[in-house]
């Protein structure tokens, strides 16, 4: 205990009174490491927004596409086409007993002008019951009804970020009844949505829900959908619908099930294929991680063998008094993990700068875990063994006459 | 209790062989203070790190308390440095950067001896040192660091106490210190071999060996150590 004791003082004294040189042996590590703790923060954080964005989609949500290729909802475009016609046949509630609400979403990008200001912001044309499908949750006033689609109103529910951005003179009680221009037509705000928050790379607050009906005829002029949105009675039944559906809506559109021109996907499906992205992303992040850590083992590896040659009359005192060759290999090891693991501090710290910084230019928030901080610890101190063992080896065979001799 | 028996130590190899110790008899008895002397590059350090089992004889046996040195693997020979033999050198003999007390402690921590703190204490009041105990290596006199040096070698309780012209870079007033020193430790029954140039240090032990082109050239007691006691 004691001898450990002091060779960890000793080793201490070392780096101290080699200030800059210790400094600069370690930058690499530094680097490495705080590249490390970034990546993982921020991939971490990326992660956690989409998920927890998909999720906010609700878990037993389907989505039919046009087109065979899966390109994420929304706005697909493609010559295949989805419409009233498609609506109507899944709609019938005998048809496909698992669906518990479906939709149409026709969603598009518009100008949207309040009293003065405007915005460029997502309009989406949905049913009166999207908030079955969806969990959306009102602030004030209400979701628009079956006759305000029906007789297609000119009515809108907002998120919050859009009354904060166009509504900000009027009084908060007094937002519902106010005028909103979507595409130079004139809407009548009926609803003001909770805040569903910002995730990951789309504002969920900025965006406005409008009757199917008036934003196929009025606002967008078009009579496909960007998507239906269903919800099945039961999450476990959700692979199940998906398979119904494919079959029964392939055979009503007198397409053989393999030559279908619409895809059907569950939010599993759209969390698998962000992970998919963010982790390609994470690989080629580590992978300019670990050079940068190899680079720094070899700095590390460099300079202990710089200092095994200027205390080669230290060793050799010590051989003399009695140190073993694994007394001399354990201390020169030591040192080298100490200050790789030094390095590996500093890099931690710069590493949390950087994920916190980077993650508020990027909307990301940075998750800094202990699993990540003992992750980054262990590697540098894996750094320092790999790195310090052959310089340690040499001192530890030393022979303790020519080191006494020695120069 | 030293036996040296035919020692011989050859430097490099074929043509450059060079013997800078051709066959060596020696026996040294227990509390035995013995100086040895020669010339520059008559193989007294040479012998000494043989002594002291930092190196091994190329020929010959070499018998401490009836024990075969020449037979023990390094990892015995550093235990055998580490408990049996108290080092002292001419220069670099403590750790930079290192306080005495720490310096003191090295052997008995590589050596696992208990009690470690109460013995250095001990070791460092008899070089009259303990002032200094937190001072660090470099804020020492020369004489001062002999001391620690002589503390050092102390620690273990070794069977001897081998100082390689540990005054060789001192003044004569610091060196005669230091000769007291190792005096009285002679006096309390310990074993010392030490290596010098000068005759009037020699003089202070009791047996005086001389050595020449790696030969034992005399051996011979001292009658005039006594009267510096
Ligand atoms: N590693 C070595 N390789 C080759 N020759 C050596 C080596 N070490 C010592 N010698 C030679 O062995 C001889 C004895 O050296 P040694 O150091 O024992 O002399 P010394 O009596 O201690 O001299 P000094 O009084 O100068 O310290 C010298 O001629 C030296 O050149
Ligand atoms: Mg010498």
């Amino acid at each position: 205990m004691k001898k450990i004791r002091l060779i960890i003082k000793l080793a201490v004294v070392g780096i101290i009174t080699n200030k800059v040189r210790s400094f600069l042996t370690v930058l690499g590590i530094v680097i490495g490491i705080a590249a490390v703790i970034a990546l993982l923060a921020l991939g971490q954080g990326a992660q956690l927004a989409i998920s927890s964005s998909i999720n906010s989609l609700g878990s037993n949500l389907i989505g039919i596409i046009p087109g065979t290729t899966f390109r994420g909802p929304p706005g697909t475009s493609t010559n295949a086409e989805i419409g009233q016609r498609e609506y109507d046949y899944i709609n019938s509630a005998t048809r496909f007993p698992t669906v518990s609400a479906a939709s149409p979403v026709i969603t598009d990008f518009a100008t949207l002008r309040g009293a003065e200001e405007e915005i460029f912001a997502e309009v989406n044309g949905v049913n009166s019951n999207f908030t079955e499908i969806q969990s959306l949750e009102l602030e004030q006033g209400r979701f628009f009804r079956e006759a305000d689609v029906a007789a297609s109103k000119n009515v809108a529910v907002i998120g919050p970020d859009v009354a904060a951005e166009l509504l900000s003179e009027i009084q908060s009680d007094e937002i519902l009844g106010q005028e909103l221009i979507i595409r130079n037509i004139p809407f009548r705000v009926v609803g003001l949505l909770k805040s569903r928050g910002s995730a990951g790379f789309s504002n969920q607050d900025l965006e406005v829900y409008i009757p199917y009906s008036t934003a196929s005829t009025k606002v967008f002029n078009r009579d496909n959908y960007s998507q239906i949105l269903i919800s099945v009675n039961d999450a476990k039944l959700s692979d199940a619908t998906v398979i119904q559906l494919e079959e029964k809506l392939s055979a009503f559109k007198g397409l053989e099930l393999e030559d279908k021109d619409f895809t059907v996907y569950t939010s599993d499906d759209i969390l698998a294929t962000a992970s998919t992205v963010t982790s390609i992303f994470t690989t080629l992040l580590a992978s300019i991680a670990a050079i940068s850590l190899i680079v720094g083992g070899i700095g590390i590896s460099n300079i202990m063998l710089v200092s095994v040659t200027e205390r080669t009359r230290e060793i050799g005192l010590r051989k003399a008094i009695g140190a073993r060759e694994g007394d001399i290999l354990s201390q020169f090891l030591l040192e080298s993990v100490m200050l790789t693991v030094l390095g590996g501090f500093i890099g931690i710290a710069l590493g949390v700068l950087l994920a916190v910084g980077v993650g508020q230019l990027a909307g990301i928030q940075a998750q800094i875990s202990f699993d990540i901080v003992a992750l980054a610890t262990s590697i540098s101190a894996l750094v320092g063994v790999i790195f310090g063992y052959f310089p340690a080896f040499k001192a530890a065979k030393l022979d303790p006459i020519s080191a006494l001799r020695f120069e | 209790m030293i036996e040296l028996k035919n020692v011989t130590k050859e430097y490099g190899e074929g043509e450059n062989a060079f013997q800078a110790l051709k066959g060596i008899e020696l026996d040294i008895a227990k509390g035995e203070f013995i100086s040895i002397m020669g010339p520059s590059g008559s193989g007294k350090s040479t012998l000494m790190n043989i002594l002291g089992a930092l190196d091994r004889p190329t020929g010959g046996q070499y018998l401490l308390d009836g024990q075969d040195v020449g037979s023990l693997d390094d990892e015995e020979l550093a235990e055998f440095r580490n408990k049996r033999v108290g080092f002292i050198f001419q220069q670099f003999n403590l750790l930079p950067r290192t306080s005495v007390y720490d310096n003191v402690s090295l052997p008995g921590l590589y050596g696992g001896l208990p009690q470690l703190d109460r013995r250095v204490k001990e070791v460092l009041e008899k070089v009259n040192l303990l002032d200094k105990i937190q001072n660090k290596s470099n804020q020492l006199s020369g004489g001062q660091i002999q001391r620690v040096a002589i503390a050092r070698a102390l620690v273990m309780e070794p069977s001897i106490i081998m100082a390689d012209e540990p005054t060789g870079n001192l003044d004569s007033k610091t060196s005669h210190e230091i000769m007291e020193i190792l005096q009285d430790l002679h006096a309390q029954g310990n074993t010392i071999i030490l290596i010098t140039h000068e005759t009037d240090i020699a003089s202070y032990a009791k047996r005086q060996i001389r050595l020449k082109d790696g030969e034992i050239f005399s051996d011979s007691n001292n009658k005039d150590s006594d009267s510096k006691q």
